[in-house]
């Protein structure tokens, strides 16, 4: 059968490679380095035989014309950034096999589980994917499965189903009749503002955020489905659905061991780095 | 104002270089077509950012649209939005 062995959670700010390029302009920089560093060694030493990458789309490939609030990558192949994004942001595209075999188990076992997801056999990965794959697995070849997670459109499903459909996921990686190592990759946002009233130098919320990583270190989901009522989200900035995506993981990871946590304020946003896994002393 | 058939203009100006050229070359042209009602084609060649953000046009897809507008359009789209709060961006 097959293992979860892993589960990371990283940031996805499109804007990192070139921040990166100066890592003298604000001390977060050499910060969000190392704990890059760090997590992509831990990742490497795993020696997973696929990656479920669990992200948000930015209404690049899924536009409000058809918007599951759950969607697996089933392809052969996959492929990302979009060109726009290579060009603004400087980030390579690449390509990674799929691993059509267990996206389509993901699949099945949703329907018996009681979460109908839905498939595409041709999506391509913006920046969401890209930025955690670039830092966590630079040189590529190993197969994918994305997994897009719907946080940019309303209605948005509750912060209780992420949780549920992170859970699901890790019984049905449980439950692939194959010897297979599976890691988890996710990227994310903690409190956000995009193209509302805050400029970007005070669009996100560091108490809001460091809320959310001391709820998902305690594992205390109840308290923090309580904390981040839709009032509260939007208080701490008008995208802050974005930091679902670590709902999901906190489902993923279940009774795992959380064994790296670390936030990292930056000029514009909090950077969170999370690892849980099956072997290894928590934080 | 549909915002659906707004986003939609956006998304399209967005993911189509052919069509953000068009918009930078002639905006007018780049609107035609779009099944836009003719305020809603207004705001979009005037880029009237506060029209568009208070009536709940996806605020995501106008912060982006705004960067690649020009260099200074994102202090502009800033200076309209203020103090109009959180309009429901729901399509």
């Amino acid at each position: 059968m097959a293992e979860l062995i892993s589960i990371t959670g990283t940031h996805h700010n499109p804007l990192l490679p070139r921040l990166f390029q100066d890592p003298g302009k604000h001390p977060g920089i050499p910060q969000a380095q190392a704990a890059f560093d760090e997590l992509r060694e831990r990742l490497e030493a795993d020696r997973a035989d696929v990656l479920l990458v669990v992200a948000n789309d930015h209404l690049n490939e899924i536009f409000l014309d058809r918007m599951p609030p759950f969607m697996v990558g089933k392809g052969r192949q996959h492929a990302g950034p979009f060109d726009f994004e290579s060009k603004i942001y400087g980030l390579a595209r690449r390509e990674f096999p799929g691993h059509p075999a267990l996206a389509e188990h993901l699949v099945r076992f949703g329907f018996e589980w009681g979460a109908d997801l839905a498939f595409s056999d041709e999506c391509t990965l913006d920046h969401a994917f890209m930025i955690p794959l670039h830092y966590l697995q630079p040189d590529g070849g190993i197969p994918i499965v994305p997994f897009f997670a719907n946080v940019m459109a309303p209605p948005y499903p509750p912060l209780r189903r992420y949780h549920a459909i992170g859970r699901m996921l890790a019984d049905a990686i449980r439950a692939f009749p194959e010897e297979l190592r599976v890691a988890v990759v996710s990227s994310g946002h903690l409190s956000v503002e995009v193209g509302g009233p805050k400029p970007p130098t005070a669009a996100y919320d560091a108490a809001f955020d460091t809320e959310i990583m001391r709820l998902i270190e305690a594992r205390d989901l109840d308290a923090l489905f309580a904390y981040a009522t839709p009032e509260r989200m939007l208080e701490a900035g008008n995208m802050t659905q974005a930091f679902s995506t670590f709902v999901l993981l906190a489902g993923l990871a279940g009774d795992l061991p959380l064994t790296y946590l670390r936030h990292v304020f930056m000029p514009t946003s909090t950077l969170p780095f999370l690892r849980w896994e099956t072997e290894g002393e928590a934080v | 104002m549909n915002r659906y058939r707004v986003d939609k203009l956006l998304y399209r100006l967005l993911t189509d270089a052919e069509l953000e050229a068009l918009y930078a070359r002639d905006r007018a042209a780049a609107v035609d077509g779009a099944g836009l009602e003719p305020h809603e084609a207004e705001a979009i060649v005037a880029a009237d950012y506060a029209s568009l953000y208070t009536a709940g046009v996806h605020p995501f897809l106008l912060w982006q649209w705004a960067g690649r507008i020009g260099p200074d359009e994102r202090d502009r789209y800033l200076g309209e939005v203020a103090g109009k709060g959180y309009p429901s961006y729901a399509s």
